[in-house]
């Protein structure tokens, strides 16, 4: 039997997909009484859009989803401390589950065209009611979780896990800015719209001042 | 034979239709018709309509009134106002802010048929029709009521349209001379959006200009030109109108209101690729100390606003200004001044759309959907830049196609580019900037070319 797996498509650029696939296995068996869970824990380079896995779920295309972390898609890497978690679920065995992701801004780098963004191998989680965890498993659970609280009761629910498999290391490309540019970028910026300004103005003065005063009239 | 009615009916069942595919087409469709922003305005509207612990309105009246946070939407960078207005979109159907949108479309088109007869010249009203329509309409039919791209943008959700239809509202009743009712529109204008701000450079000048005497319009009569009753009424409901709808919104949602509404607009700068070519100094000086990155923003910031506002404010004072005096008000008026009055007051359009270019093409950021911002001005201005016998500028048929092939052609460059940076994932930062440059450079040659083609005499 195969374990669960893992892929991320494409290999680089601003928006990418995990692909995940829960095969039935010695972990994964159907079972009335468990559902599978997919964790996945993102680094700061890269956030997913709470609102689009909203819209997926509303699509049924997208699985149930919880957020915890960063997700603020505006911000530039060096703005970001903290990465984020995404736990997809409840599923069921012999599920492909997606999750698209973005990627920030990376720093800009001298030597490299992209910053290459190593990414952890989802967890999967098998959550099975009428049940409680040991005190021992649930340690491992909630670091899995942490600095988070793990949603899971563990007194009703016992929570094991195992970990998605992938043919190579993920990782992702995202292109990076060269900061040799900043030293003509930065003043051409300035000149170029200082240039067009004067363009414009210029123009505008000359149409202007063409407009000739009417004669006075003389009073009814 | 085609009247004007049969296109407002006709511009009326395209957005219609379209508004009915974009049902279909996302219930079906994960690449979605709809724009993300509609997404945000309906969610703002929900969380309007759905106050909770977490989710309630903070302004001193926001507990009396019950209501819930806009903001609580993330990206909601819009005045509460708009989120009540899509109230129904819960109530009613999802798709009820489209249909109000599209509406706001028409109106703007009725309008500009208006304005285009109150600022013909004389000369013009013995013209050829074709299949019915005067030359105008069918201006106004093609740029605008039966335009694909007016009528894609508003029946995908994007709010625009409520503003052109403010904005063009305000510049109808500059025509009209009504300038207490226009003071209103401007105020409420601003509320919408900073930008409309512009308007009062061009705007001032007119205002109560019969009653200028000519020591008004000298430099030494400048004090006298600011104490123009009307010009001070003017000024004073203006500010009042906002001050009255950013108070309530204010009194109603605090300082989130104030925090999205303006002061984001205001402060932002977007390291992240957009036509603008600030976009890449600005990321790149993120490899600066925090401190350093921190000043290059707001060195940069103060770049962007000091030129754009002194010259679109100052292009349209200037041009109003220069109008007036040629047509040369004064206190005694005969029937000729009241014509060479409406001679001035006829190029408001023009001024309008110039300003708003110059804003759009030096501001910090720019995406597409602020070419809307002059778009509805086209059909207005593009009569008088149709060379005549009388005039001699004007732009030829083949220039016209080079104006408008260029302005697509630049878009086209940095899309491509944009293309292969964000979805090849190809680092083409560099030359994406490049093609902000090249946008720039033919947008800032399409102002100066309008402007002397522009016939100013008709």
């Amino acid at each position: 039997m195969s374990a669960p797996t893992t892929t991320v498509k494409p290999k680089q650029g601003f928006h990418f997909t995990f692909q995940n696939y829960i095969p039935t296995h010695q972990f994964a068996q159907k079972s009335d009484k468990c559902a599978f869970y997919v964790l996945h824990s993102l680094p700061p380079h890269v956030f997913v859009d709470p609102y689009e896995l909203e819209q997926r779920l509303h699509d049924n295309v997208g699985a149930p989803f919880r957020v915890w972390g960063e997700t603020n898609l505006e911000l530039p890497v060096s703005s970001v401390n903290e990465g984020s978690l995404v736990l997809l679920g409840p599923l069921k065995a012999e599920q492909h589950v997606e999750l698209p992701f973005h990627a920030r801004y990376a720093r800009p780098q001298k030597n490299a065209t992209h910053a290459t963004v190593v990414l952890q191998n989802p967890s999967l989680l098998k959550v099975c009611s009428q049940a409680h965890t040991e005190y021992w498993e649930q340690r491992d659970i909630k670091a899995l979780f942490t600095p988070y609280d793990s949603p899971f009761d563990f007194e009703t629910s016992k929570v094991t896990f195992d970990s998605f498999t992938s043919k190579a290391k993920l990782k992702v490309r995202i292109p990076a800015g060269n900061p040799q540019h900043l030293a003509f970028v930065e003043p051409l910026t300035v000149i170029a719209i200082l240039l067009a300004t004067y363009y414009m103005a210029r123009a505008i003065w000359r149409a202007a001042s063409q407009f000739k005063p009417k004669p006075a009239i003389k009073e009814d | 034979m085609i009247t004007f009615q049969h296109v407002v009916f006709a511009a009326v069942a395209f957005r219609a239709a379209l508004i009915v595919y974009a049902e279909y087409h996302d219930a079906h469709s994960v690449l979605k018709y709809t724009d993300v922003d509609y997404r945000v305005f309906s969610d703002a509207a929900r969380f309007v309509a759905q106050p909770m612990a977490d989710n309630h309105a903070v302004g001193p009246w926001g507990e009396s009134l019950s209501l819930g946070d806009p903001y609580t939407r993330e990206t909601y960078r819009y005045t509460p106002l708009l989120a009540l207005l899509l109230l129904p979109n819960e109530w009613l159907h999802p798709a009820f802010g489209k249909v109000i949108f599209s509406l706001a479309d028409i109106g703007i088109g009725l309008l500009s048929k208006q304005l285009l007869v109150a600022t013909s010249s004389k000369w013009r009203q013995k013209e050829h029709t074709y299949w019915g329509l005067s030359r105008d309409e069918l201006i106004l039919a093609g740029i605008w009521l039966l335009n694909p791209m007016p009528a894609n943008i508003s029946t995908r959700g994007s709010a625009e349209s409520l503003l052109g239809i403010l904005v063009i509202l305000t510049l109808a009743l500059a025509v009209q001379r009504k300038w207490v009712s226009c003071a209103i529109l401007l105020g409420a204008s601003i509320h919408w959006k900073i930008y409309p701000l512009i308007y009062v450079g061009s705007l001032l000048p007119l205002v109560g200009a019969e009653i200028d005497t000519p020591s008004r319009t000298r430099v030494g009569g400048f004090p006298n030109w600011v104490l123009n009753p009307q010009r001070l009424r003017f000024v004073a409901v203006s500010a009042a109108t906002f001050a009255l709808l950013s108070g309530a919104m204010y009194m109603t949602w605090g300082m989130p209101f104030l925090e999205h509404s303006y002061l984001y607009h205001i402060g932002r700068t977007d390291h992240r690729h957009n036509f603008s070519v600030y976009f890449y100094p600005l990321y790149l000086g993120l490899t600066r100390e925090a401190v350093l990155t921190n000043l290059q923003s707001k060195a940069l910031g103060l770049l962007a606003f000091l030129p754009q506002m002194t010259l679109s404010i100052g292009s349209g004072f200037y041009l109003s200004h220069s109008l007036v005096e040629s047509s040369a008000f004064n206190a005694s008026r005969t029937k000729i001044e009241r014509d060479t009055a409406h001679h001035a007051i006829g190029h408001l359009p023009f001024v309008f759309f110039l300003q708003t270019m110059i804003f759009v093409t030096l501001n910090k950021v720019c995406t597409s959907q602020y070419f809307m911002w002059y778009w509805w001005f086209l059909p207005l201005i593009i009569p008088r830049l149709i060379p005549t016998r009388s005039a001699g500028k004007g732009i030829r048929a083949w220039k016209a196609v080079f104006m408008v092939g260029s302005w697509f052609g630049a878009q086209a460059l940095w899309l491509s580019q944009g293309y292969t940076l964000e979805f090849l994932g190809e680092t083409v930062f560099l030359e994406l900037w490049m093609a902000g440059l090249v946008m720039l450079g033919i947008n800032s040659w399409l102002i100066v070319t309008l402007v002397k083609s522009y016939q100013w005499e008709v």
